[in-house]
């Protein structure tokens, strides 16, 4: 039902254009939340057509990734679709990998299509997420890693230090205390475990 | 001389605040020429009433179905105020529909076609909530998005842009304002008010909230209180009804346990009489004897 609403409002739209042919409003957007270096990132082309008639030959293009910087997981940054036909929309995703960290400026794709069958050639420029910074490894997983060896590694030392720290240290005259003394020694290690 | 310094002081102290009163207007004026500059704020600003498009009259009246097939590119009604250029198209999209829920983001794309030969910069695009009645009254006003975009000749570019409309303003129509800010090569700058329509902010109808559930809890409370009330009253009612009941004693001898006496003193005493109960007999000879 939404979507019904959707393609009547580009419908209402196309026509308010007051030209004939089609209109595509392309967004490029990031999906991640958080662009790490050696991590997927994802990317979305969305393309909207908005105007009266099919837009045809549709290519998009995006070279604002130089390989050495990001590496293609994958998906491809340069797709062609035969018609967007009016009040639709299309959309693609890439995945990529970025390869350095520090500050990336991610730039506008474009796109190029036919308004008209027989028309000239339309080129457009996507939305552009604008700077991002790519976090290196290492700050990532000092924010989110579970820190497995960390947890682990403090329990064992601390549970040792504790546990040889709290022995008795005079032993008891009387026979049976001992025994307590040490019912208490063994319900500590069992409690600090915990 | 010493008679003169009070009423010296008394000036003094007349004249002091008299002068901070007159220089308050001074304050005053400057206020107002920031305000032209601006052009922002104050339904108080008659003048800028007077201005107002007509357009709005009629706007108010459609809250539910925003008009989106008439593109009227408003001139600003403040004076001094750029228009759109002929070179320029400009076109919106909703991406997520056409409605408006309060407090969920609101995603637009604005499309942008130079048709014109020479290059124009995008500088920003900025979207804002007037009052409906009156659109030179500025409600909230987004953070602009600041671009810098070069578009040349013959080239189209899509901006993106998103906001989220407070939580408290579901259910309200307001003005909804989206201008676009460019400028051509030869510098002059210009301004495109690509969306300028009421629209109304729907609210989310959520079937479990804090005030609903703190709503049932109060009810439930009121309801045990009426419930215990009533008991409590009837219950009253009821103790009072009956007589006062007077205390005769440990009167029944049916529930008491002769199986400590020895065996041959009870026989004595059943000999003896048997209707009369041993205790009371034993009560009375401790009544008589001193022990």
């Amino acid at each position: 039902m939404r979507v019904l609403y959707v393609f009547a409002l580009l419908a209402l739209l196309g026509q308010g254009t007051g030209e004939e042919g089609a209109r595509l409003l392309a967004s490029k957007s990031l999906l991640n939340r958080y662009a790490v270096e050696g991590r997927d990132l994802t990317l979305q082309y969305n393309i909207y057509n908005v105007g009266t008639s099919a837009a045809l030959e549709v290519e998009l293009s995006d070279d604002s990734f130089p390989p050495e910087d990001f590496g293609i997981v994958s998906g491809m940054l340069n797709v062609k679709w035969d018609r967007i036909a009016p009040a639709s929309n299309v959309s693609h995703t890439v995945v990529l990998r970025p390869l350095k960290a520090g500050y990336f400026n991610f730039t506008s794709a474009s796109v190029s299509y036919l308004a008209q069958e027989g028309g000239h050639v339309v080129v457009g420029y996507t939305s552009a997420p604008g700077q991002g910074g790519i976090l290196a490894q290492r700050e990532f997983d000092r924010r989110f890693s579970p820190h497995y060896v960390n947890h682990s590694s403090f329990q064992t030392i601390g549970m040792v230090i504790v546990d040889f720290s709290q022995r008795p240290l005079t032993k008891l005259p009387v026979k049976s205390l001992d025994t307590t003394s040490f019912k208490g020694f063994s319900l500590f290690v069992l409690f600090s475990a915990l | 001389m010493v008679q003169f310094l009070p009423k010296v002081l008394l000036l003094v102290l007349l004249a002091f605040p008299a002068t901070i009163i007159m220089k308050g207007p001074l304050v005053a004026a400057q206020d107002a020429t920031e305000d032209e500059e601006a052009a922002d704020e104050d339904a108080v600003d008659d003048v800028d009433v007077n201005t107002e498009d007509e357009d709005d009259e009629a706007e108010v009246e459609d809250d539910e179905n925003t008009d989106l097939t008439e593109e009227k590119e408003e001139e600003e009604a403040v004076g001094g105020e750029v228009n759109a250029s002929p070179n320029a198209d400009t076109t919106i999209l909703f991406v997520k529909g056409d409605d408006f829920p309060a407090n969920d983001i609101v995603k637009f794309l604005m499309g942008f076609t130079n048709k014109g030969s020479d290059n124009f910069v995008v500088e920003s695009l900025d979207a804002s909530f007037r009052y409906p009645q009156d659109f030179q009254f500025y409600i909230q006003n987004f953070t602009a998005l600041q671009l810098g975009i070069v578009v040349p000749a013959g080239r189209q570019a899509t901006f993106e842009y998103s906001f989220i409309p407070a939580e408290p303003m579901g259910g309200r129509p307001f003005g909804l304002v989206i201008n676009l800010n460019y400028k051509d090569s030869n510098g002059n700058t210009f301004q495109d008010a690509v969306f300028n329509q009421t629209v109304t902010i729907t609210e989310r109808e959520d079937g479990l909230d804090g005030e609903t559930i703190f709503m049932y809890v109060f009810l439930s409370g009121l309801g045990l209180l009426v419930v215990v009330g009533l008991h409590q009253l009837l219950e009253s009612r009821k103790r009072r009804r009956p007589a006062a009941k007077v205390e005769m004693g440990t009167s029944s001898h049916n529930d008491v346990d002769m199986s400590w006496i020895p065996q041959e003193t009870l026989n004595q005493i059943n000999k003896a009489s048997p209707k009369r109960s041993p205790r009371k007999r034993t009560q009375k000879r401790t009544a008589g004897s001193d022990e």
